[in-house]
């Protein structure tokens, strides 16, 4: 126990030394330098990286020999089932699975149903580092589009009104919504971090993103649980019904928004 | 040589310390679901102005005095350099995730007012301290968290901070 809290305190402290040094900076400028800096050191942006790691898992065979490519069409580009122009439709309500999913649960159901993943196998984190940069890839598919989703099954009306209820729903032992940080507060300063306006940005049409901070790709469920931990509220398991519908209520918040994946952000 | 094993060995056993849960929270893995379940206060709150409908103000209002408890010594003027500490340490007050006080700290949000000073400018600490410990009984449905309300902060660790925002020895007022 004293060795475990010695090396916290050690890492803490560093933590402190870096947050003392920083100062508070326009963050837009900040996103703009950092973007500049990564290139001019690597060259390329590591979120596009990210698109070509996807697109390799894209055309590569799964457990049953097949692979997406083989039902969706190279490059995405299939005559039947394509999906370029997917992303900016979704969340959607699918018969096959008779659900409502955002992309990482429709491409985790894809793997397990259609290239024969065991469920076990890829419902923790051998599962993101595949079904991230993948989700990446497809949604890159619908860049120049505008985001345009519907709210045509009943079933996706219903997820639109949960999303929307936990948007505004004061929750936790810390009080907090989506709404008090990103629609009251949106612009202010919580500690050094500026507050974003997810509604006003149509985020989804910048989602996955990467993320500098943490040198990290992030689709839209790795951001929503970063927030429930933020206001510890134990996080929602990865492609739980919160995600989607809380997915669903930004992304009709976004739609009109041109498509541009994978975004860059603090 | 097997002084090499054993330091590697110590090393593993400390990363696995660090990476072990407490077992106090270990015991009690709590879920999504159980964590959105709202009290009457954060339901009536949940709209998009964020406001209180007028007609259940006062019963709104009423409720929350009544959650207020003091300390056990009725001693509500505590300890300002513990309560130093409880403010700044994000696990406990956080209260620089909102509010700027100490001019030292320069990580400090901006949602709530700037604290400097604060005891120069309001003279009731019984009023600090019904509002940290529910800041809903002042400002319904505020961002400010209710932190005694949510056992979060003790009566105690509230008197310290209240006597950090009054006590003209604190930095806060200097
Ligand atoms: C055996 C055929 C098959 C394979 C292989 C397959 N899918 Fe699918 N996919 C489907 C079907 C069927 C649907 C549902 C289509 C519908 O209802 O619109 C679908 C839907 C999708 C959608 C939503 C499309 C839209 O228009 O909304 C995405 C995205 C997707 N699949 C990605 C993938 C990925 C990534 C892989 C590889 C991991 C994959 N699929 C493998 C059959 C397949
Ligand atoms: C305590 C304040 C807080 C709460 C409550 C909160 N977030 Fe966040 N959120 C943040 C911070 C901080 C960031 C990171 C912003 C940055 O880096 O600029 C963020 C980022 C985001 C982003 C990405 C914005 C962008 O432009 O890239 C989305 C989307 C988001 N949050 C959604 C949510 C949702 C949904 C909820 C409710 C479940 C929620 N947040 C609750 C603080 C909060
Ligand atoms: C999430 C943001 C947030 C946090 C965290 C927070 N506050 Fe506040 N606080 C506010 C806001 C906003 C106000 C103004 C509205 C109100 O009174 O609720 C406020 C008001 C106050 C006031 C009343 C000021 C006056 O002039 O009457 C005091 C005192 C105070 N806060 C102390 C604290 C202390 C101590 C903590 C830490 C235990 C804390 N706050 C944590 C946001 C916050």
């Amino acid at each position: 126990m004293i060795i475990r809290y010695a090396l916290l305190a050690l890492v803490t402290s560093g933590m402190l030394a870096v947050s003392i040094g920083e100062e508070i900076k326009d963050p837009a400028e900040e996103v703009k330098k950092q973007k500049k800096l990564l290139l001019e050191v690597m060259g390329v942006l590591p979120g596009d990286l990210i698109v070509e790691e996807g697109k390799e898992y894209f055309h590569k065979k799964g457990p049953n020999g097949k692979s997406c490519a083989s039902c969706h069409g190279k490059d995405g580009k299939g005559e039947k089932m394509p999906l370029v122009g997917a992303y900016a439709t979704m969340p959607k309500y699918y018969k096959d699975i008779d659900k409502v999913a955002d992309i990482d649960l429709r491409i985790k159901s894809c793997m397990e149903k259609y290239l024969g993943y065991d469920p076990k196998k890829i419902s923790g984190k051998a599962g993101r580092k595949v079904i991230v940069p993948l989700a990446t890839y497809v949604a890159s598919l619908s860049n120049g589009m505008k985001f345009n989703v519907k709210l045509d099954h009943p079933k996706e009306k219903e997820m639109f009104e949960k999303g929307k209820e936990l948007w505004y729903a004061r929750v936790g032992k810390m009080d907090f919504s989506c709404a008090m940080c990103h629609d009251k507060y949106g612009g202010y300063r919580i500690r050094l971090q500026t507050l974003a306006k997810p509604k006003e940005s149509k985020v989804m049409r910048y989602w996955p993103a990467y993320r500098y901070s943490k040198d990290k790709m992030w689709t839209m469920e790795d951001r929503i649980r970063g927030c429930y931990k933020q206001i510890r509220v134990t996080r929602p398991p990865f492609y739980h019904w919160a995600h989607v519908a809380l997915q669903m209520y930004m992304a009709v918040n976004s739609n009109g928004g041109v498509v541009e994946v994978p975004g860059f952000v603090r | 040589m097997r002084k090499w094993i054993v330091s590697v060995v110590g090393l593993i056993f400390g990363i696995y310390l660090i990476y072990i849960p407490d077992t106090a929270e270990a015991g009690k893995k709590r879920t999504f679901e159980e964590d959105i379940k709202q009290d009457w206060a954060q339901k009536v709150c949940s709209n998009p102005e964020s406001k209180v409908p007028p007609e259940l103000l006062d019963k709104f209002l009423e409720e929350q005095r009544k959650l207020i408890k003091y300390p056990e010594s009725g001693n509500i003027y505590g300890d300002w350099k513990r309560g130093e500490k409880l403010f700044s340490n994000p696990k406990k007050g956080n209260c620089y995730a909102c509010h700027c006080a100490d001019p030292k700290e320069l990580a400090c949000g901006n949602l709530g007012p700037n604290l400097k000073g604060y005891g120069k400018k309001k003279k009731d600490p019984e009023y600090t301290y019904r509002k940290i410990y529910n800041s809903w009984a002042y400002v319904p449905c505020s961002v400010m968290y209710r932190a005694g309300v949510h056992g979060r902060l003790t009566p105690e660790e509230i008197a310290d901070i209240v006597a950090y925002l009054h006590s003209p020895e604190s930095p806060i007022n200097k």
